[in-house]
């Protein structure tokens, strides 16, 4: 499934809606697009996941990589996660690090 | 069955219709399947980047740098084996981070081979790496996570 990545911010929150297959062959696009959004003063990053299918060690990675450059209080929520993209999260401890909500927040 | 592509990671699409045909064929529940794509990738990304070194997507291949895939089914699991011939790697010889913040982030898709299936194993014969993956049938297995780790499986390997 194609991989496609949209993003805006506003009020300190920038918020990447993913969608498709975050694999090794998306994770540079999807790379760019977060190096783009950790800016100072970012205060939280919203991943919306609702429409992503698949999570790759690839895509993973950035994630993690995103979260150690970024200030220990901003937060980084995860929404609406499916079931094998959380476990994906879980087998590494990434879940830990973030926080998982169903809806997008206010 | 066998499949053989070149060492680069465009080469990942038709990977990923070997397992997922693969996937159906063995009726694997939906968390199996995805594990074993996930185990899969990991292993062919990781032969192309780091042992053929081939980083951008779209390079030709160049001669004699493949991947060969093995892969089958018995009554009770699924299989796969990836073989290559870049310089002895064991993939599954690599520390395994306790959590996230303890594992370095170029371990991380190897973290996740080991916690993801339950079997695999790596040998290395006549010039070649062999790395193979098991997934059980019939049952959705569930893996280790990171606050509830195993050992990871045994490594074999003949150097």
């Amino acid at each position: 499934m194609a991989f496609n990545v949209r993003s805006h911010t506003q009020n300190g929150t920038t918020v990447l809606a993913l969608a498709g297959d975050l694999d090794a062959t998306t994770a540079g696009e999807f790379q760019d697009r977060l190096t783009s959004a950790v800016r100072p003063g970012l205060q939280r990053l919203v991943l919306d996941m609702r429409d992503l299918a698949y999570l790759s060690s690839a895509g993973l990675r950035q994630l993690i990589y995103a979260r150690q450059n970024l200030e220990d209080e901003v937060r980084v929520v995860l929404v609406g996660t499916n079931e094998r993209v959380r476990r994906t999260i879980e087998l590494v401890g990434f879940d830990q690090s973030v926080t998982f909500v169903d809806r997008m927040p206010e | 069955m066998q499949l053989v592509v070149p060492a680069v990671l465009g080469a990942l699409d038709r990977v990923n219709a070997m397992v997922r045909d693969l996937a159906v064929r063995a009726a694997l529940p939906e968390w199996d399947a995805y594990r074993l794509r996930l185990v899969t990738e990991e292993l062919f990304t990781n032969i192309v980047r780091h042992g053929y070194r081939v980083r951008e997507p779209r390079l030709p291949s160049i001669p004699d740098q493949h991947v060969v895939i093995e892969y089958g089914l018995t009554d009770d699991h699924v299989w796969v084996r990836l073989i290559d011939t870049a310089d002895p790697f064991d993939p599954l010889g690599v520390p395994v981070g306790a959590t996230a913040c303890t594992a370095r982030r170029e371990t991380i898709g190897l973290d996740l081979i080991r916690r993801a299936v339950s079997t695999a194993s790596h040998e290395y014969i006549n010039g070649t790496n062999r790395t193979t993956v098991r997934v059980p049938r019939g049952l959705e297995s569930a893996p280790a996570s990171a606050r509830h780790l195993r050992p990871g499986p045994e490594s074999s390997r003949r150097v």
